[in-house]
């Protein structure tokens, strides 16, 4: 009996507004730390962009955690199935596991290392 | 008079006497408005009339003469000799099914999912017949118009690699013309096809590679069709997450 | 192909600068600093970007042609959908530069 893999429907989902959020976030974010930084080029001039950017409590953590949980999201799922496509399909289980436990952890770090650096994040300005 | 010839390099597969599949080649005269389905009509009238394919039409609306023409899944009737470099052209029976003889393939695992989707209008209830036809304007009608041209010719199954991996997979004119009808006003069958084509193997076993759209010869691209059911799909299982008891049909 | 290997560096990309706010987080902003400074993570970021930006592209050409909107009597094309989201990722990256940046 057919039956809707709601769950995958969801994850999906997720993925999707990962693909936007990495289509539109992401490159700014990459041009800033990755290399505007290193190559002192425009707009970084003295200080690195992430102490910038994390100056601002609430945006500038919110920021972060969006533009690195949803891109690591997106990315992961898609290349799962780029595996799949490359004919490592009999691996599929483990590989999508072993996908899953990185976008978990990945996600949970990110939260807890922006919260370390912000520990004042969930008080009121 | 000296001729133009072609070589025509074709898959020749008889079970009850070959244990594997060979290449034999044909000469046929070469003209310039000749298609590879031409050419095949003249080896089995003039030089070999053992070999084995199907066709119909001629003409690009039967969907049955699809092969693999030096290595894509085309239809022989839509196939002009001129378009391929040289004048040797390989023709091999379509990928990913099971070859019964030569070029001819079987259809059966295609034929089972076409069935699987219902590709029929589904009514809660049919009216009687003097309350008149079912109405239609032209946008609801372009919702789902390019999808309805899909001639079942399985040339986008060849292409799809998820398939030629997964053979459960529902493949891109089985899902095409399933969002077909879930788009059509007239149809009430969502609750009937949204588990077929949201199951597992329906649409999330697609990774977007996109060939069945690119071979598709009659402009369906059913790797649109795919994508607006997954979002469907998507919308859905968000909705029936924070509504729990549904908001009504 | 191409296209689904960006989902590559887009993801080893998070995992990279998810290692460098570890370092922040733990006050170890020099060893930060040195790590973004390593020339073959700054060749490895131009990559990621050039992927990231092809990988924008192709999302704002598929979206276009999923979810065309109507503009009176014609539909939207998929390389105006391309055209406008381009310009809406110009917008939105300036404005994180200048709010999370600049100020």
């Amino acid at each position: 009996m057919p039956k809707v893999a709601r769950l995958h429907a969801i994850l999906w989902g997720v993925f999707s507004m990962g693909g936007f959020i990495a289509a539109f976030l992401l490159p700014v974010l990459i041009y800033l730390v990755g290399i505007a930084y290193p190559l002192g080029l425009w707009p970084v001039a003295n200080g690195d962009p992430t102490s910038a950017i994390l100056n601002h409590r609430h945006i500038g953590t919110l920021f972060l955690f969006v533009t690195v949980a949803g891109s690591l999201y997106h990315g992961i799922f898609r290349f799962q199935s780029t595996l799949t496509e490359i004919g490592l399909a009999r691996a599929k289980r483990a590989l999508e596991a072993i996908g899953y436990l990185i976008i978990i952890i990945g996600i949970l770090a990110t939260a807890i290392y922006l919260l370390q650096y912000n520990p004042s994040f969930f008080s009121l300005p | 008079m000296s001729q133009d010839v072609a070589t025509i390099r074709v898959t020749r597969y008889r079970p009850e006497k070959d244990g594997e599949p060979f290449f034999q080649d044909y000469k046929v005269p070469y003209r310039k408005d000749m298609v590879v389905l031409d050419a095949l009509n003249y080896i089995k009238a003039n030089l070999d009339g053992t070999l084995t394919y199907r066709w119909s039409c001629r003409m690009g609306v039967c969907g049955s003469c699809g092969a693999n023409v030096d290595g894509v899944p085309k239809l022989t009737c839509a196939s002009f000799l001129h378009e391929f470099k040289g004048r040797t052209i390989k023709v091999e029976p379509l990928p990913h099914f099971p070859v019964i003889k030569d070029l001819v393939v079987n259809m059966d695992d295609f034929m089972h999912k076409l069935v699987e989707i219902k590709p029929w209008i589904i009514r809660d209830k049919e009216s009687p017949p003097e309350e008149g036809e079912y109405r239609q304007s032209a946008e609801e009608l372009e919702r789902y118009q390019q999808f309805s041209s899909c001639i079942n010719c399985m040339l986008c199954y060849s292409a799809c690699p998820v398939y030629g991996l997964n053979e459960k997979f529902l493949g891109p004119a089985a899902t095409a013309l399933a969002y077909r009808y879930i788009e059509d006003s007239r149809d009430q069958g969502k609750d009937v096809r949204f588990p077929i084509v949201h199951e597992i193997e329906g649409v999330w076993e697609c990774t977007l590679v996109g060939e069945c759209s690119v071979v598709c010869p009659k402009g369906v691209d059913p790797m649109l069709a795919i994508q607006k059911t997954k979002i469907l799909g998507a919308t859905n299982a968000l909705k029936s997450l924070l509504m729990p008891r549904g908001a009504g049909k | 192909m191409i296209r689904e290997w960006t989902s590559f560096f887009v993801a080893v990309f998070s995992l990279i600068y998810i290692y460098e706010l570890s370092l922040f987080a733990s006050g170890a902003k020099d060893s930060a600093h040195a790590l973004m400074r390593n020339p073959g993570i700054i060749a490895f970021n131009v990559l990621a970007l050039l992927f990231t930006l092809y990988h924008a592209s192709t999302w704002f050409y598929l979206i276009g042609k999923v979810q065309p909107i109507k503009l009176g009597k014609t539909t939207s094309k998929p390389w105006q959908a391309l055209l406008l989201n381009i310009v809406l990722l110009l917008i939105i990256s300036y404005a994180v530069i200048q709010i999370l940046i600049l100020r």
